[in-house]
Parts: C-alpha cells; structure tokens; sequence
C-alpha cells in the first residue's frame, strides 16, 4: 500500500481509506518511534471496538505501545504472519506489516477524526 | 574484568559432585525411595549441575567478578540509594542465634528477635513521625500494596466505597500505579507544572469524593520538594481523600523533615535505600510502613507488641478490622536486623547528616556537570540531579542510552536513565552521602570526557561499551527467541 | 559519624562549587514549619556497642542445634554447604543492584539464568522468573495470573494447603474481586471428587503436594477438576521433594510455584526466603516477575539481559502482571549456589534421606508408644502428622523444657479437632542419635503425661 494514499490518526495508526474491509496499521513514524518490535499483543477476531478504544499492543523490548482503532468496527482478521516475524512491522509498516482488518461500522460519521497523509506529515513534523 | 564464564551445563559432567553433604546411606536411602508410591516417583532425576566443589567455586568467583557494584565502583542508579553497606550489619545479621530461629517457634523461644523488631518499629515511628509501623511487607511495592489496602480498608470500614479513584503525578515511580490497579483502585495521572512540582490547580479539578487518596514521592522522582505539600495534604483531607507517601526519596530528607508531619497518612519505607541494606543484585528489600492514628487500626499482620512485663509478642489478626497476611511468616527479618544496626550507628544526628550530606553531593555535581547536561528544573535539587542532554541530542541524536553505556566503559555504573518518563533523554544521577568529593571529581571528569567525545567521536560513543567482555546486547533478539533456560541436551549454537 | 566521609574542608569547598554559604541553604525550598529544629531523639552506638547489642539479642533467643528442631511447617532445617555461604557474601553479589546495565551485571544475569533453568528442572515445566518474595505470595501472584488469563472469579484452594498461605491469597484476592473456595480434606487427602460446580467460571485449581500435613496428595484428581472446569492447574510444591515425585510439569500442572527456602536458605525466622514460578511456554506473557534471557552482543558473542520487561511495572505501570520490581536477588543466587553445589544426586540423596528418617521415627513412636498416625495409610514425604496420648500443646512444651527438643507443630493451632495432633518434620540434619533422643524423649513424656 502506498502511505500517501491512507488515512492516519493523531496518534499514528492508520486505515485503508475505502472497502467493505480495510487494513490498519501503526505509521512508519511510529514504527520507528518504538524501535525493534518484538511481539505483537492481537485482539480476538470477531470483537467490536469503537472508535478511539484501546485495539492492540505493540512491543519493543523497553516499551508497549497501545494501538487504537481509527475508526469503530469488528475485527473481522488479524495479522498471523507477525507473531513469527514481529520485525515485518519494522520494515513494511504500511505494507506486509498491517495489523488487523477491521470492519468498519459507521466510516462515513467517523472520517471526520482521521488525517490524510499531507496533514498527518504536518502534523509529525511540528512535533 | 574477567573473560566470559561458561554456561553450567557445559561444565557439567555426571557423576562429579560439589559437596561433602550429611546424607544416609545407601541402605537407608533406599527403604526412603521405597516410601513413595510409585505412581508419584519422578521417573528422572531433575538436570541439576554436576560439578566439583572446586569447579564450583571457580564458575560463581568469576560470575561475581562480571559485577559492578557498590563494593567496587561509584553506582549513582537514580532512585535506588545505591550507599555503602556497612559490613558490621552483615556481621550482626549472621549471628547463628538469628539465623536458626524458625519462624513457627514459640513468640517465648523468639524474644530476641522480636525485640529488634519492635526496637526498630520504635525508631522508625520516630523517623516518620507516624502512629504506627508495620515491618511485615518484604519490599517497596509490598508496602505500597499494604498501604494501599489500609486504604481501602478504611473507606470501607467507613461505608464511603464510592471512593475508587488514587491519584499519581505523571512522574510518579511505575510501581504506584501498579500497586494501586492491583489493591483495585482506578489510576488517574496528575500533571506536573513546568517546575517539575504537583500542578495544584490542576490538582483542584481532579479532586472530588471519588478520590481514595494521592500518591506522592517527596522530594519528587524529578529531584525537587513539592514545597506546597502542606497546601496539598490540607486540600486531599478536605475532600476527603488520604495521603501516600513513596518512600523511595526518604534519604534527602532523613532526619530533618518527617512524612507525618507533611500531612502524610501512610508511608512505605524501602530500607535497602535509605537504611543502608546490601541490594544483593535485587533483593531481598523490606518495605515497612508507617500508619497515621487514622489508618492504625488497619495494621497487616505481623507486628510485634510488647505487654507491661516487657514480653514481645509476634501479633496475628484480631484487630477490629484486619488488613490481613502479607507474607507466609513475618516478613524479612534480617533485612530488618541490618537496619536497625545502621539507625543505631547514626543515631538522630547521623540521619540528620546522611539527608545533608546526600542534598550536598547531588547539588555538587549538579554544579560541576559541564553544560550539555542541562538541568530542566535548576538548582537546588535534593538527593538526585536530574539532567538531560535532549539538546545534544537534537543535534546529533546522541542518547541518555549512549552516555550510560560509556560510563560503564570508564569504570562507573550508570544513572538512572529514562525516568522520570516526563522528561526527554534524561539521566537522575543520585551519588548518595557515602561518596566522597574526590569520587564525585572522577565522576564529573568522566563525564566531561563524554560531552568531549559527543561532539568528537559520537560515532564511537554510540557503539559504547568498548572495553568490557560483552558490548551491547540485542534486547529484541532476546525477546523475540526467549531462550530462557539451560538446554541440557543440546548446548547453545556456537557455544 | 559514620560512613560519611567528607571533612569541614570538603564541606566548605563543595558548598563555594555550588555558591551557597551553608548546607541549610540547599533545603531553603522546605516550607519553615516543617523543618526540625532537633535532631531526632535516637542514641547513635558505636561499632562495638552495635555488635554486644545484637549478639545480646541473639542469645536471648532459644534456638536448638539443628539436630533436634523437629520443625517444620512451611521452613525447613537443611544443610548449606560452607561454600554456599562463603561465596554469597562477595560484595559484587552482595552490593550491587537489580541488573538494569547488562554489561556490567553478568554476573547476576548468569545466575538468574541459572537459577530459571534448575527451577525448570525440578518443575518439569518451560519457563519460570527469578523469584517472588516467598512460596506465599507466588501462589497468590499465580492466583491472579490465572484470573488475568482466564477472567475466571473462583479460585480452589485445598484446605490442606498451609494455613498463612491460604491467608496471604486472601489479602490479595479480596481486592481484586476473586472468590476463593476451599476444596475439602478427607483422610489428610484433598477430596476434589466433592466440589460440586456452579455455572461461574473457574480460574484456578489448586493442589499442594506434600500438602500441609506432609501428605503426597494424588494429583490426578486435581487434573481432572481443572480440566472439567478449563481452569488453570496451580501446584505448590516442596522443592526437595520434587527431586524424588513427580514433577508438575508431568502431572499437567499450567503453573507451579513454592517457596525455594528448603534449598540452602537459613531459617532466619521467615525471611527473606525466596519463592519459585515456573508455567508452560503460552503462559510466559502473563507471568510476574523478572525474566534473563540469553542473546548475543554486536560481535555476536552470548550474554545475558533482562527480557519480557513489557509485563512490568516501570513499563507498563497500572496494567503490569504485578507490582514486583525486582526478585529475591541474593536468595535466588544462594538456592542456584546451593543447588551447583549439592547437585543432582546429592539433592536425590537429600530427598531420600529425609524421607527415611521421617519414616523411620514416625514407625519407631508408633511402634513404641501410644502414638498413632492421624492419618493412616496416607503417604508422607518429610512431615507426619501424628495423634498423642495427650494434647499436643503440652507435650511440645515438656520436650522442649526437658528434653531440649522442639518437638513439632501444634496442629491444635489450626483446627480444635487435631488439639492431640503434631506435625513432626525429620531432615537430613537429624542423626540417628537425634531421633533416638526424640523417640527417648517422647517416651518419657508421655508416661510423664499418663501419670499425673
């Protein structure tokens, strides 16, 4: 997937921008943020969360990190090939190092929280 | 240094035994092999080592020697009180009349013991201007989670159990936090100003009737006095709420100022930090704690009480309103026997220095640092100076991480690095009263070399240490394949 | 005074580097009213003093020789080889810190890493941590693990387990909301054939062996309890005896815990002792405690690190698996110590020995004198509970005026029906001489008894 063309959150997740369902991921600023990542703590398929709600950890040897869902939605997959190769994150954050696919519940009312690549570089580089 | 040191299982070859142990024999080991049903033998003895009494001796002399320590080098760890550990406490503490005394004796067989014990709840109610101590927690955490519970205990014994709610300052040591979610409580963060101080009108907001209590450290984990504690303790009690009061910073104020008389309801004590007990690469500790005549009643088990003749008796659960059992016995008693022995060699007055004498170093050093090691929240500071190099490390991402891992290769343990979590690329150097001007000096040089070596050689600094037998190790190599335990069978790869 | 080092001249030195007059000027922002205007009213002793006032102490405790202390009931007599003791008071073992700066602390990582794997070894199960404060509080932190793993509120807990274990787990399980239900004792035995389930989920079962009464307990019952009832399987074993029955991790344990005292800790009235934590691999992310691991450096040469620190406290704060910031240190160094000495067959002979003696002084009183097993045909490992002519309280007492033996545990302490019941624990520190006394002793006692 090609970063420019995903949706990001402020605190550095990010979404698919269209599809019944859509990948999510951390941004490849936060996965350098966090450094070498060892684990992966997932959520169960088949649950809900709402927009904003604690969805995973991601771990590096001196830090968890929660991940939150950018937008509400039911976990519908999750990423399996990291529980092996955790480090996949590290190199393809916005690709083969997705997280889980949610699906989403009420995209339309909720993209209203979500940047697209040009604010959320903006936004990282003032921080 | 020394070079590596074998893992056991290769040193190990069967049939080659370490010690001249008092065993039967075989004879009547075997009618012992014979009581056990055969249905619950072990069908194997357990891979245990199998070394000479030489050998032995050999592999822990040389692990000892892969140590730094207080013995051997300046150990300034943030936070942990890394003083001298006087040796007549361990000489005191190993007296055969304390070390063979079981816990499960009559409290009339005990009477020693117990009153050591109830000699230093004596002086420490002194030191921390409380009603009551209880030496029963075996560490920091311990006492934070029986202080805690006292809490809980005493809304609940007042039928006030809307109040679920403690407050910690963002700087607060992880285990507040950690010891209140575990007693059941609801964690909220208190934000610190930009002084590094309890942000009191934030404060104001936060406080209404579902606060059980606040948890301070004071002076705080950012080096400074919370100087509007009094303010502070006088608003928590007006809504309500109690006072905890981390004792992990006690030794910058030891003597001079008592947590009882700032307002505090319940203290916990770390005597490995402040009363002098040896570390031993990460316990035992002791966690005692000091109760205000509110919390009292809600003493743990475990505490000693002498009647009108003078008999010591060791007190288990009959209080109107029991915290309860923390520890199968009653606590650790010979981390308790050492501090004593050292409130007893200081006396009022020697505390008094010890606090003074800590505030001294750290201010000296604070002084002397050269000017990359900026400190975010000026001087004074109390026991620990807390600086960071975050402007360095915008310049040429050199890291708190790099500076510690140089220390080392100059022959001195690390600060504290990376706490307090508020402040970036920091390092909380507490050097301790027991060190002197001239270490302190060395100390100071070193680290210069290193403001030298950041602008220099930061290619170098960043690869540090250089000259100990490992270099830096791969966290997330160790996480990501866990090899946690000796593999008997098959020897390490390359091993 | 003492240990402090510096002079008037250092004094005045430091304070013209730091540009203050006066040590009072460093603690200016202390509010007035809370400074103290007097040293704390506390006599300082000097070396001397220190040592009379302390060895003053000790005597005034009455200790026996080891031989006949017949105590057992949770801490245990064992013999620690002189090495062992040596050794641990080397000050970079003895003064350092929890190992933060792997590179200057492989000396404690390798020991921790050792004192993982003997633990491994003796529990048959694929990890455990570097220790918890005691055999007490493991279990409770293996009760709460269960809870975290499960969401289960209802732990069992056999009543035969130790009396302060079963109160430690209470004082941490009421907070976090969790429901503890004893499994009763039938024979000395744990009946879990007589729980009868509600609907509720089920945490944890647990099940001690040797149980408080020294019985080996028939773990297969348990086993089938927790697997009915998807709960975690919590074994509380005796580290020595686990050199001779069998392992947790072979009677399907999920997690075994205890108190590693038995393995060269002193008796030291309770404390510190340190406890062992040993589960399955799939637990290893919801264990407590401190964890080394092996790895390599840059040049690829093997060291050791603390790992998995994301399940503690100064990582992840309020949602940590426990509150516990280091372990038991320097008494997990001196069990490894002990263990590297002792080594495999001498820890088998240590167990057999025990064994032995046990047996042969429990067959010699019944034998010999009125006393009778409390519960017969139950197997024992190294404590017996045995039935007196008389109350306990009182024959304990005349051994230990008369004959200057401790004799045993009052189990009239723990339940009135057993007020005629010891607990007698034999180790390898009782010669055949010392059980002579005690069988001599008991005699005389008795009789004694009988005639009044």
């Amino acid at each position: 997937m090609d970063p420019k063309d995903l949706l990001y959150t402020n605190s550095h997740e990010w979404i698919e921008p269209s599809g019944d369902v859509r990948a999510v991921g951390i941004s490849e600023h936060a996965q350098q943020m966090l450094g070498d990542i060892v684990y992966v703590e997932m959520p169960e398929v088949g649950c809900v969360v709402s927009q904003g709600d604690e969805l995973l950890t991601v771990e590096s040897p001196k830090a968890a990190a929660s991940v939150y869902a950018p937008v509400g939605g039911e976990v519908v997959a999750i990423n399996e090939n990291l529980d092996a190769s955790p480090d996949m994150i590290n190199k393809s954050a916005c690709g083969e190092g997705w997280l889980v696919k949610l699906r989403p519940t009420d995209f339309e009312s909720e993209k209203a929280g979500l940047l697209d690549y040009d604010s959320y570089k903006r936004k990282i580089d003032e921080e | 240094m020394n070079v590596r040191v074998l893992p056991i299982e290769q040193k190990s070859v069967a049939g080659r035994r370490g010690a001249n142990i008092p065993v039967a024999v075989e004879e009547i080991r075997a009618r012992g092999r014979a009581a056990i049903p055969a249905h619950l033998r072990r069908a194997e003895a357990p891979r245990l080592p199998e070394v000479s009494e030489l050998e032995a001796v050999r592999h822990f002399t040389r692990l000892a020697q892969q140590n730094f320590s207080i013995d051997g080098q300046f150990y300034p760890l943030g936070s942990c009180t890394m003083k001298y550990n006087p040796r007549v406490n361990e000489q005191v503490a190993s007296l055969p009349g304390f070390t063979e005394l079981h816990p499960m004796q009559d409290d009339g067989d005990c009477q020693g013991t117990l009153r050591v014990m109830y000699r230093l709840q004596e002086e420490l109610k002194k030191i921390l201007g409380l009603e009551e101590v209880s030496l029963a927690p075996a560490a920091g955490a311990q006492g934070e989670y029986a202080g805690m519970a006292a809490i809980k205990a005493y809304f609940r014994a007042r039928k006030d159990e809307k109040r679920r709610v403690v407050l910690c300052p963002d700087s607060a040591h992880g285990t507040n936090p950690a010891s209140a979610s575990l007693a059941g409580f609801e964690v909220k963060p208190i934000p610190s100003g930009p002084d590094g101080r309890v942000d009191v009108a934030a404060l104001d907001k936060l406080l209404d009737d579902s606060v059980a209590a606040l948890m301070l450290t004071n002076p705080n984990t950012c080096g400074v006095f919370e100087r509007d504690i009094v303010e502070i303790a006088r608003k928590a009690h007006a809504a309500g709420a109690l006072l905890y009061y981390d004792g992990a910073n006690l030794n910058a104020i030891v003597g001079r100022v008592r947590p009882g008389d700032m307002g505090f309801d319940v203290v916990h004590v770390n005597l490995h930090k402040t009363f002098s007990t040896p570390h031993g690469g990460g316990g035992p500790g002791s966690g005692a704690i000091g109760l205000s005549r509110r919390l009292a009643p809600f003493i743990p088990d475990s505490h000693v009480i002498r009647d009108e003749d003078g008999f010591f008796t060791m007190w288990t659960g009959d209080a109107p309103a029991p915290l309860g059992r923390l520890m199968a016995f009653h606590g650790n008693t010979g981390v308790l026997i050492r501090a004593l022995a050292y409130i007893l060699a200081q006396g009022g007055e020697g505390l008094r220095d010890v606090a003074s004498y800590a505030v001294l170093n750290a201010n000296y050093l604070l002084a002397r640092l050269p000017a990359v090691y900026e400190a975010p929240f000026g001087r004074p500071c109390k026991h620990e100076a807390l600086v960071t190099i975050r402007k360095q490390n915008k310049l040429n991402g050199i890291k708190a991480f790099d500076v510690a891992k140089r220390l080392l290769d100059l022959g001195f343990h690390a600060p504290t690095i990376y706490f307090p979590l508020l402040v970036h690329e920091c390092l909380l150097i507490e050097p301790t009263e027991t060190e002197s001007r001239e270490t302190l000096d060395q100390f100071v040089a070193a680290m210069e070399q290193i403001a030298r070596e950041m602008s220099d050689d930061p290619e170098a600094l960043q690869q540090a240490p250089h000259d100990l037998p490992t270099g830096r190790l791969d966290d997330a190599k160790a996480a990501r394949e866990l090899n946690v335990c000796c593999r008997w069978d098959s020897p390490a790869a390359g091993e | 005074m003492p240990y402090l080092p510096h002079t008037a001249d250092d004094i005045a030195g430091m304070l013209a580097t730091i540009g203050v007059s006066s040590i009072d000027e460093l603690f200016a922002d202390i509010p007035e009213g809370l400074m103290l205007d007097e040293p704390l009213n506390i006599g300082s002793m000097n070396e001397y003093e220190i040592v009379r006032y302390f060895e003053c102490a000790a005597n005034q405790n009455r200790t026996v020789e080891p031989g006949r202390l017949f105590l057992g009931a949770g801490a245990y007599n064992h013999y620690t080889p002189a090495a062992v003791k040596a050794l641990l008071q080397r000050g970079e073992f003895l003064t350092s810190y929890t190992p933060y700066q792997a590179e200057v602390s492989q000396g404690t990582l390798q020991a921790i890493f050792e004192f993982q794997s003997h633990i491994c070894s003796l529990t048959a199960l694929d990890v455990a941590n570097a220790s918890m404060y005691d055999g007490a509080t493991a279990l409770s932190e293996a009760l709460a693990m269960a809870v975290r793993h499960n969401r289960g509120r209802i732990v069992y807990l056999p009543e035969a387990l130790h009396p302060n274990y079963r109160a430690v787990c209470h004082t941490f399980m009421r907070e976090l909301d969790v429901e503890i239900r004893p499994v009763p004792m039938k024979n000395g035995l744990t009946d879990y054939e007589a729980i009868e389930l509600g609907t509720e989920k089920v945490a944890a079962v647990v099940v001690n062996t040797p149980n408080f009464y020294g019985i080996l307990e028939d773990h297969a019952a348990a086993k089938r309890l927790a697997e009915k009832t998807k709960a975690l399987l919590i074994a509380v074993c005796n580290p020595v005896a686990l050199a001779l029955v069998t392992p947790p991790g072979d009677f399907g344990a999920d997690i075994a815990v205890g108190e590693a005292q038995p393995l060269g800790i002193p008796l030291q009235y309770g404390g510190p002792y340190a406890g062992y934590f040993a589960c399955r691999q799939s637990l290893i992310r919801k264990m407590p405690g401190r964890l080394v691991g092996r790895t390599t450096d840059g040049e690829g040469r093997p060291g050791y690190t603390l790992t998995l620190q994301t399940r503690e406290q100064h990582i992840r704060r309020e949602k940590a698996t426990s509150n516990i910031c280091t372990n038991q240190g320097l008494f997990a160094l001196m069990v490894t110590m002990h263990l590297t000495f002792v080594g495999r067959q001498g820890l088998v002979e240590v167990a057999e020995t025990c064994v032995a003696r046990t047996h042969e002084l429990a067959e010699r009183l019944i034998s010999s004198t009125d006393i009778a097993p409390t519960f017969p045909d139950a197997p024992y490992f190294h404590e017996v509970a045995l039935r007196l002519p008389m109350p306990a309280a009182d024959f304990v007492t005349i051994m230990r005026e008369e004959h200057d033996i401790v004799a045993g545990y009052d189990l009239g302490k723990v339940s009135p029906d057993l007020a005629n019941d010891l607990l007698v624990c034999v180790t390898e520190m009782m010669t055949p001489l010392n059980i002579d006394e005690y069988l001599r002793g008991a005699k005389a006692t008795i009789e004694q008894a009988q005639s009044l």
